[in-house]
């Protein structure tokens, strides 16, 4: 067993997680709602890289352009998406005062709608495209090997924490964000307009979600109706293991579970690899029942963004 | 509640709809058409691998019809999109009963399947699935009813593994499995079992799983990357998108054997993930489109079915569908006789039958084919070539037609 190697996979797959956790963590801040659709708009930035069709061998469409083009592009588009399904599946049940389930249940038929939508103009054969064709190879540092996807994965999970931190730091949004995140009712008489503050987590929940389609992608080369569901799952789970509402805690919950996932896979014995799910939720239910507020959460009280 | 209230009215309104549907379709049919009846999916994910062989069964009828049809009869396929969908199967298998259906093609799939061939089963109707190749669509588990054209999974594992060893020469097979679905882990239960007979246990260096979503194989490369020595092959028993996946990754990490796939790993639908795919092997009922099949019967199916459909079948699994009618057809004209006792016996007496997928056998104990010749497949540089049926029996390729 080489360790270091371990750690090199563990933080790859650690850090996809952390991506969509602070996705679904950055929104449910401002709207105390999980959005369980975070997955489908995944996927939907994922098939904007193939032409829309039925046929069989999927043509690339905005996986032809170059990189420059590609990366905004694909995260324009989940943006628009994602603030598409604020507008018209959140923000009027809001409106009405709608409680926290319908919000719920809203998040959830649009991820079906996604999902059949997906199924209906792609079909459910499993498409293939080959983008950031740079990043298929790796590099040896002694006899550990480092896949150049990996390399990027964990690099641009970390520069997009960064970027967050700042954003919401030191720019009026983000400020807007982290207030309503503190107190919603109390930021909207201080004069944070809630749609706009809203619209605003939600494309930057957009733009993480459109890095992890395009990180996805370049690594597995392919594209499935269903792609987004497992890894809206891991996020959602991140965010409650790191502690919900803290967007450090979203961000180590996901790698957490991504570092777990990777050292049962490689530390179980064979016989009981196949029920690694099993073990990894386990532990989830097991860290829980010690710390219910979540690992990183430094507080008792929630702990806002 | 509604829902609750509601029900009682809306069941006998259901049952007077498809009942007037029923008489409305078999007035519209000549009193001399035989009706068969195909319970498949057009839309849902199931769509993928059910509208080719359903495309192919009705080539099959109209060839039929052509020659004049069978025992004096025309045939009619009436079709039913089961949308995917295990009740909308069960219901669409219903309607075709109240028509009158002689025989059922029901899906790709045992569990997509098996609710029409279980309302089959219990209208003593024919029920034969395309290219279901779970062993529980050929051992009587629904009932005595029930066909299936597919060459068994853990058949097709052993047959891979035979043609290793035997044909290639290879010594030290690495397997990995994706324990997502049945057909895989028979797959390589099957092949695991014939590698081991040929070569030793201790010929199979290393065994390990995946998860077909899992975004990452990372650790099973690096467990495969620790290994003293590489393995000659190995045997990938998985399907798109983890199939894909897995090898995108396999490649990327440098590693370059000779990658083997059941029918799961056919069409090349899935070669854009793996640019320049090379040293990959898969085996199939027929060729995958665009591949030249070495039986000229198969050719002459391909070249009809694209001048009628305007394209080609994806994979060689879409001729499943042909051979659904043709192996039915046949039975019909041997026992004389539309009667499903009769036509059951007939397909119980096939020994080699020689049809479009391949020599078939049933027995009254199996309704499917274990190590049926099937043809291999091999790509260099993202060009995939056929290497010839296969033959267990011989350990050889077959003469070429």
């Amino acid at each position: 067993m080489n360790w270091v190697q371990l750690l090199v996979d563990a933080l790859s797959l650690g850090g996809a997680y952390a991506l969509v956790a602070l996705g679904i963590g950055l929104v449910f801040g401002v709207m105390r709602m999980i959005n369980f659709a975070h997955g489908d708009l995944i996927t939907i930035g994922a098939y904007a890289l193939v032409v829309p069709s039925a046929a069989e061998v999927a043509e690339p469409y905005l996986g032809a352009f170059s990189v420059w083009l590609m990366v905004p592009m694909t995260i324009g588009f989940v943006v628009l998406m994602m603030l598409a399904t604020e507008r018209f599946a959140f923000r009027p049940l809001r409106e009405r005062h709608a409680d926290g389930a319908s919000l719920l249940i809203s998040s959830f038929a649009i991820s079906f709608l996604i999902q059949n939508v997906i199924l209906f103009i792609h079909t459910g054969r499993p498409k293939s495209v080959n983008i950031l064709d740079g990043l298929r190879g790796y590099v040896s540092v002694g006899d550990v090997r480092l896949p150049l996807i990996d390399i990027v994965t964990v690099a641009v999970t970390a520069v997009l924490f960064i970027l967050l931190v700042v954003f919401l730091g030191f720019t009026r949004p983000g400020r807007e964000i982290r207030s309503a995140s503190e107190d919603f009712v109390m930021a909207r008489l201080l004069g944070v307009k809630a749609n706009r503050v809203i619209a605003y987590a939600f494309a930057v929940s957009g733009v993480l979600a459109g890095a992890v389609s395009l990180l996805y992608v370049a690594k597995t080369g392919v594209l499935d109706y269903r792609m987004g569901v497992p890894l809206a799952i891991a996020g959602f789970v991140g965010t409650v293991l790191g502690g919900i509402g803290s967007l450090w805690g979203a961000m180590m919950g996901g790698l957490t579970l991504g570092f777990a996932s990777a050292f049962l896979q490689a530390l179980l014995p064979p016989e009981l690899r196949a029920s690694r799910d099993a073990f990894l939720y386990g532990l989830v239910v097991l860290v829980l029942l010690v710390r219910p507020q979540g690992i990183f959460s430094s507080s008792k009280r929630l702990e806002r963004i | 509640m509604m829902r609750k209230v509601r029900m009682p009215h809306r069941t006998p309104q259901m049952a007077l709809l498809a009942a007037s549907v029923a008489i409305a379709s078999t007035t519209q049919v000549k009193a001399e058409d035989i009706i068969v009846g195909a319970a498949t999916s057009f839309s849902g994910w199931m769509a993928a691998f059910d509208t080719n062989s359903t495309r192919a069964a009705r080539l099959a009828v109209d060839e039929i019809n052509a020659k004049g049809g069978l025992l004096g009869h025309k045939l009619k396929l009436v079709h039913i999109d089961t949308k995917t969908d295990q009740a909308e199967t069960a219901r669409a298998a219903q309607e075709l009963v109240g028509q009158g259906a002689k025989m059922i093609m029901v899906a790709c799939d045992f569990d997509m399947g098996a609710p029409a061939a279980l309302v089959a089963q219990q209208a003593g109707v024919i029920a034969i699935s395309s290219c279901g190749g779970d062993d529980k669509l050929g051992d009587l588990t629904i009932g005595n009813n029930v066909f299936t054209m597919a060459t068994e999974a853990d058949g097709t594992g052993r047959m891979l593994a035979d043609w290793a060893f035997k044909k290639q020469g290879w010594k030290a097979a690495y397997v990995l499995l994706d324990t997502f679905i049945q057909y895989d882990k028979s797959l390589c239960a099957g092949f695991v079992e014939r590698w081991t007979e040929l070569a030793g246990a201790d010929s199979i260096v290393l065994q390990d799983e995946f998860k077909n979503a899992d975004v990452t194989v990372s650790s099973q490369i690096s467990r495969y990357k620790a290994l003293d020595k590489p393995a000659d092959m190995m045997m990938l028993c998985s399907v798109p998108p983890g199939l894909a996946s897995t090898i995108r990754q396999f490649r990327s990490a440098g590693i370059d054997i000779p990658i083997l796939a059941g029918t799961g790993g056919d069409s090349s639908s899935w070669h854009s993930a793996v640019p320049g795919l090379s040293n990959y092997f898969h085996l199939s009922n027929a060729a995958d489109a665009g591949v030249e099949d070495p039986r000229a019967r198969n050719r002459a199916f391909y070249e009809q079915y694209e001048t009628i459909y305007g394209e080609l079948p994806a994979s060689g699994q879409g001729i499943t569908g042909y051979s659904v009618i043709e192996a039915w057809s046949r039975a019909v004209e041997k026992a004389g006789s539309f009667e499903t006792d009769e036509v059951r016996a007939a397909l119980e007496s096939f020994s080699g039958e020689d049809l479009l997928v391949g020599p078939t056998t049933f027995t009254p104990e199996k309704h499917s084919n274990d190590e049926r010749p099937m043809l291999f497949m091999s790509t260099t540089d993202g060009k995939t070539t056929a290497l010839g049926y296969y033959d267990m029996a011989t350990g050889d390729y077959m003469p070429v037609e």
